[in-house]
């Protein structure tokens, strides 16, 4: 049999709860606002990656240079087509 | 139908929108398009579109100013790059099938005639038609006899089955 693996520390205790009626240990207790930095944190972490890997994809859409005229133009001739076919 | 050995798909403007990152849009699915984007620009995907699609992508743009979501310097250089690229790398079709034709298919499918183009285009080419407007993918979702259409929504990318429930 498995030796039990000894804790290096015990956790503190900082209070009980009542579950299914039974009072149990608590060992730590949320912080909100601790909480509410972290998440805070994780998304200007996420927002910061996401403006970097926008940045990445409108470098390359800006390597296709050419005139807004041309496409204007293949509309056009993309809507004249269009009663002319069948 | 489209070139066999070549991977199509078929993007509507309101991917655009994701692709030019418009304030207010769902993060989530913007990194998805980015994405789609991404694997665009690695030759992964060939793009159809329709040929009204730049006017939708501008139509876009216009709403975005009018409810100030963008400013109109902003949304004119986002609507000149995306339409740019757009222009060098999608290949933009004419309906195959006659007006009157299309309007009957938009009747049946209950969906609006500028949806009617992308779902025909999708029929015609057998190509994944990938959109963010989340009214069209539950109209279709809500049709099963329409599910023989392949059509997917962007914050599932690059998965294109059909979810036991819709997003």
């Amino acid at each position: 049999m498995a030796e039990k693996r000894k804790r290096s520390r015990k956790p503190k205790v900082v209070g009980t709860m009542v579950v299914d009626g039974k009072e149990i240990p608590v060992i730590g207790w949320l912080e909100p606002e601790k909480t509410r930095r972290k998440w805070r944190e994780m998304q200007r972490e996420e927002d910061k990656a996401l403006e970097r890997e926008w940045r990445k994809v409108v470098k390359m859409m800006n390597k296709a240079k050419g005139s807004l005229l041309e496409v204007l133009i293949q509309q056009r001739n993309a809507l004249r087509g269009w009663s002319g076919e069948e | 139908m489209a070139e066999q050995g070549m991977n199509w798909l078929i993007a509507d403007a309101s991917l655009a929108m994701l692709w030019a990152k418009v304030p207010g849009e769902n993060p989530l699915l913007i990194r998805r398009a980015l994405q789609l984007l991404r694997d665009i620009q690695a030759g992964r995907w060939q793009v159809i579109v329709p040929f009204h699609w730049s006017l939708e992508v501008s139509n876009a743009f216009r709403s975005s100013v009018a409810a100030r979501r963008l400013m109109v310097s902003q949304a004119q250089k986002s609507e000149n790059t995306i339409l740019r690229f757009a222009h060098k790398q999608f290949l933009f079709l004419q309906p195959p099938t006659d007006w009157s034709e299309l309007v009957r298919r938009a009747d049946a499918w209950s969906v609006s005639l500028y949806d009617a183009l992308y779902l025909d285009l999708a029929a015609r080419t057998g190509a994944v038609f990938w959109t963010a407007d989340i009214r069209l993918y539950r109209q279709w979702y809500q049709r099963p006899d329409l599910h023989w259409l392949s059509v997917a929504w962007i914050g599932y990318y690059p998965q294109t089955g059909i979810p036991l429930v819709p997003p």
